[in-house]
């Protein structure tokens, strides 16, 4: 076993059984699953590394290692936009949350100064 | 200047969005409430005294905890101005760049009922007053709008404005930051209300150079605006 696999293996391993944990909880049963089915890839191209160029060469890539690199720029793209619309989204409802609690303060301050005079 | 428009002064609302401008606001506050109107200053997560000074000087200050940005704050205030029975709102730029006379000119299109949104404009006429390259940026700023809201206006981003009750209870900006200024016109020309153009003067004072926009955020501006209109 290389000194790579020693690292990668206990870590995938780890990260596979805290998603399969989560596949218990129903409400997030396909986000865990995803996970989980990654996790699992990831652990099968560690353990055997020569087995990703079969898969490549069935999607028209020559060698595994370049499959693993295409699909993580993928990866990544894919995942910084979910995670860029999420932020946006985020800041929008701080936005509300503030509106709500500016136009709040405005009135109680208005009720307070109606009742002092 | 507050003689014409007496009878209605009641139901019109200005709304001031102000960040850190504790130096002016007081001025522009008390001129706008000499002038009759309701003043509704939005201090946008200020780090200074801006609303403090506000209140004192007569505004009704509706304060954002934190900094959200220049569209957040004219939406809050718009907000406050139709809950208090606003039947026009004005929005007006803290930074005493603009005429408190200017808000008079700009209401009396919508109370006479020619129109439901008046826009200033700062290139309508009195352009000698704005710096050259103020100019081209503006020109700019005028050709992207048009493109993207197919309104022909003179002046896109101008922050007075003036709006009967209907228009601006259609308005709803998501855009927290700058791109706001499109945004605005986009929406106000979708109403299909009668939309008109009024001249107005600008002061432009090393203050509001030094607090304005600067050609640089432009990128900024129509980037924000363009991933709105793509992942809406």
């Amino acid at each position: 076993m290389s000194l790579f696999q020693l690292v990668a293996i206990p870590l995938l391993v780890v990260m596979l059984l805290v998603s399969a944990r989560n596949l218990f909880q129903r409400a997030r049963f396909m986000t865990s699953l995803a996970w989980t089915l990654l996790w699992v890839a990831g652990l099968l191209a560690v353990i055997n590394p020569n087995e990703t160029t079969e898969v490549a060469k069935l999607v028209g890539i020559r060698r595994g290692a370049d499959l693993l690199m295409y699909s993580s720029v993928l990866g990544f793209g894919v995942g910084f936009y979910v995670v860029s619309l999420r932020l946006r989204h985020m800041s929008r409802e701080i936005t509300l949350l503030t509106r709500e609690v500016a136009l709040l303060e405005a009135e109680r301050k208005t009720a307070e100064s109606i009742q002092r005079s | 200047m507050a003689s014409s428009v007496p009878d209605l002064h009641g139901g019109i609302w200005v709304v001031i969005a102000a960040y850190n401008e504790a130096a002016v606001i007081a001025d522009v506050v008390r001129a706008l409430v000499v002038g009759g109107y309701h003043v509704v200053v939005v201090d946008d997560g200020s780090r200074d005294d801006t609303a403090t000074r506000a209140h004192r000087a007569g505004a009704v200050v509706v304060r954002h905890v934190i900094n959200r940005g220049q569209g957040a704050a004219l939406q809050s205030g718009l907000r406050y101005a139709l809950s208090h029975d606003a039947q026009i709102v004005v929005t007006f730029d803290a930074d005493g760049q603009h005429y408190p006379e200017d808000v008079t000119r700009l209401v009396r299109p919508i109370l006479d009922g020619t129109a439901d949104i008046a826009l200033g404009s700062r290139l309508l006429e009195h352009s000698a007053s704005v710096p050259l390259a103020r100019r081209i940026l503006l020109r700019g700023a005028v050709i992207f709008t048009g493109v993207m809201s197919g309104a022909r206006l003179t002046d896109a981003h101008n922050g007075l404005r003036a709006m009967s009750r209907r228009a601006a209870a259609r308005v709803d900006l998501q855009l927290d930051r700058m791109a706001h200024a499109s945004e605005i016109i986009d929406q106000l020309v979708l109403t299909g209300l009668p939309l008109i153009e009024v001249p107005v003067n600008v002061r432009y004072t090393p203050y509001s150079i030094e607090k304005g926009q600067r050609a640089g955020n432009a990128a900024r501006i129509v980037w924000d605006y363009l991933l709105s209109k793509w992942s809406r």
